[in-house]
Parts: structure tokens; C-alpha cells; sequence
């Protein structure tokens, strides 16, 4: 995968103040209108599921895409890396033992294949 | 919120370091976290300033980290921005549940206290006020263990940060951030309305993923969040 990042050039500066500023606002701004307003019950229970639905949309095409198609053989490494992560995950609740168990089998597949 | 009602000796100091010390077992998990996200920030190609800036200015390792992989591929940067907005749209959730008890506070009190306001921080508030109700100056509490998860965050990423400009790209740690981000969706999915949420999220974003500027995420971000909701009222009807 090519990285794009340097293309940004100074745009990056502005999405991380873009970040900080929406990060920021969302932490902060029921504190401040705390005095005059509280958020509908409803409106907290949808909320709820916005980081579980978000992340998945991040994770879920970066490891089912492969040179921009929908890969599901076991040449996708990264497909079966990521399931490999997610089961540790699940089964330990660490973080960073899923991470490392993720790495050493996409290096392991990787070496399989090469 | 009347000094009267919790022990004499209780004064801002000692409850600020009540507050930094009850936190410190939550931090097993802050600062391996913390390594990570700042090593897998570099590997992604950012700058040692633009790291720092992004560790201390966004703080929030979720939103961190599922930046990374939209930032390698080049997505809009209001794509990239907005991605940070949902996910950081829980913190409206655990400030709405604190907010209560800051209400009588000054404007500049609450600008501060929101930036602390972390998942480690409420998860720690929330238990000191369900056992102590009374709990007089809870808010030099809450600025006590924000304070120390900050400090341990951004020491940790900054440790990361340092250690990831040495690692070759051979290692591929740019993939870490993908693995980090399904780790870190687990506290996220408890329920089936969760797990409903994820699998329309994910599955939205993936068949839409032909879509231009990374619009596809936007989409299985808002039809993840939507199918969630659905479904607890589905499973409502049924219970009823």
C-alpha cells in the first residue's frame, strides 16, 4: 500500500486542528452548557452506538480490500491477521496482545508467501 | 454539594490526590496503548512535531489511531476529521451523565475539566460518585485523575513516538493501527444492538467503499449508528 501521507503537505497542520477542535467540542460542550441544557435520553441511547459503528467502518474495508477488490482467499494477509487479532482480543480483553499476535501472523503469512 | 457532609479532613489537595491515585490501575492499560499509538503515529509517516501535536491537541487514542489508516490513504481531510468527530461522540455521552455534578461550577472550570474528559476518567468518576454521592469537591477529584491520565497518555505516546522513528517499514507497524482499532472496539460492543451496530457499520462501509473521498466510512458510520438504534427498540418491542 502506497502511503499518502506527504501529500498533504501542510493540509495535515488542518486536519489535526480539525480533529482537536471536533474531539475538543464533543468532551466539552455539555459541561459548559451544563447550566441550561441536558441531552434527550434518546438522543444518548443512539450515541451509544456511534464508536462501535464508526470503528468497524474504518477496520472492516481495510482488511476485506485487497488492491481495491473485496478479497476473501487466504491470499488477503491482512484479512486473516486481523480475524487472528480480533480472536485474541475477544478471548484475552488485551490490547496489545491482540496487536502482537496480528503482527507476527501477517510477518509469518508474509514470509509463507514470499 | 455541602463540605459538611463527607470527612473534616477533606480539602481540594487531598482530594485531588485521592482522585490522581485512585487511577493509577487504570493506567495498566493507558501506557502499553499509549507506546503503541505513538509508534504506529510515526510508522504512518507523520513528522516527530506533527506527532506531538497530534498526542496533545486530539487526546484521544481512538481517534488517533483511526486516523492513521485514512491518513495513509490519502482521505479528504474533512473525511479524516469528521471520522475523529464520531468517534469521539461517546464523550458527549459520559459528559452528559457527569455534567450534573459540574453545574454550579465556573465557566473556566468546565472549559478545563471537558478537556480531561476521558474514558478512563469517567469510568473512575462515575464509581467514586456512585459510592460517595455526597463527595464534596468532586471536581478537584475529576481534575486529579485526568490530570494523571494525561500525563501518563501523553508521556507514553511520546516514549512511542521517539521509539517508532527507529523502526524499519519493513516491520509494517502501519497495520498495528488496524489491529488497535479492533482491539479497541470491544468495551464498544457488549450487547447484540452493539454488535448490530458494528456489523452494519462495517458492512455499509465495505460494500460502499467504491465511493469517492472515503465517503463510504461516512455512510457505514451513520447506518451502523441508526441500525444500533433499530435494533434495541426491536429487542424492546420483543421483551415487552
Amino acid at each position: 500500500m502506497t502511503n499518502h501521507v506527504a501529500e498533504y503537505g501542510w493540509a495535515l497542520w488542518g486536519i489535526i486542528l480539525g480533529m482537536a477542535a471536533v474531539t475538543y467540542l464533543n468532551r466539552a460542550a455539555l459541561f459548559v452548557v451544563s447550566d441550561r441544557f441536558q441531552l434527550p435520553p434518546g438522543w444518548q441511547r443512539a450515541l451509544r452506538f456511534a464508536p462501535a459503528a464508526a470503528l468497524s467502518a474504518i477496520a472492516i474495508p481495510d482488511l476485506f480490500l485487497h488492491q481495491g477488490q473485496i478479497d476473501v482467499s487466504l491470499d488477503n494477509i491482512r484479512l486473516i491477521a486481523g480475524l487472528g487479532g480480533l480472536m485474541i482480543a475477544v478471548l484475552t480483553h488485551s490490547s496489545v496482545l491482540a496487536i502482537t499476535v496480528g503482527m507476527l501472523v501477517l510477518h509469518g503469512l508474509q514470509r509463507l508467501a514470499g | 454539594m455541602s463540605a459538611a457532609s463527607s470527612p473534616p479532613g477533606d480539602t481540594p489537595r487531598t482530594v485531588y490526590l485521592a482522585g490522581s491515585l485512585a487511577v493509577l490501575p487504570f493506567l495498566a492499560g493507558t501506557v502499553p496503548f499509549g507506546i503503541v499509538t505513538g509508534i504506529a503515529t510515526r510508522a504512518a509517516g507523520l513528522s516527530f512535531w506533527e506527532s506531538v501535536a497530534v498526542t496533545l491537541l486530539v487526546f484521544s487514542g481512538t481517534a488517533q489511531i483511526a486516523a492513521l489508516p485514512l491518513m495513509v490513504a490519502g482521505a479528504p481531510p474533512l473525511v479524516v476529521v469528521f471520522t475523529a468527530f464520531v468517534i469521539s461522540l461517546r464523550f458527549v455521552i459520559y459528559s452528559a451523565a457527569a455534567a450534573a455534578h459540574f453545574r454550579k461550577l465556573s465557566l473556566a472550570w468546565r472549559l478545563v475539566l471537558g478537556y480531561f474528559n476521558t474514558d478512563t476518567g469517567f469510568a473512575l468518576f462515575m464509581r467514586k460518585m456512585a459510592d460517595q454521592p455526597d463527595f464534596a469537591h468532586r471536581h478537584w477529584y475529576y481534575l486529579g485523575g485526568g490530570n494523571m491520565v494525561a500525563l501518563s497518555w501523553i508521556v507514553a505516546t511520546i516514549a512511542g513516538i521517539h521509539a517508532g522513528a527507529q523502526v524499519p517499514v519493513a516491520w509494517r507497524l502501519e497495520f498495528a493501527a488496524t489491529l488497535a482499532i479492533l482491539a479497541l472496539m470491544g468495551p464498544f460492543v457488549r450487547s447484540r444492538p452493539d454488535l448490530v451496530a458494528a456489523i452494519v457499520g462495517g458492512g455499509v462501509a465495505l460494500a460502499a467503499a467504491a465511493l469517492p473521498m472515503k465517503l463510504g466510512l461516512v455512510c457505514g458510520a451513520i447506518a451502523g449508528i441508526a441500525a444500533g438504534t433499530l435494533a434495541e427498540r426491536a429487542i424492546a418491542g420483543d421483551a415487552r
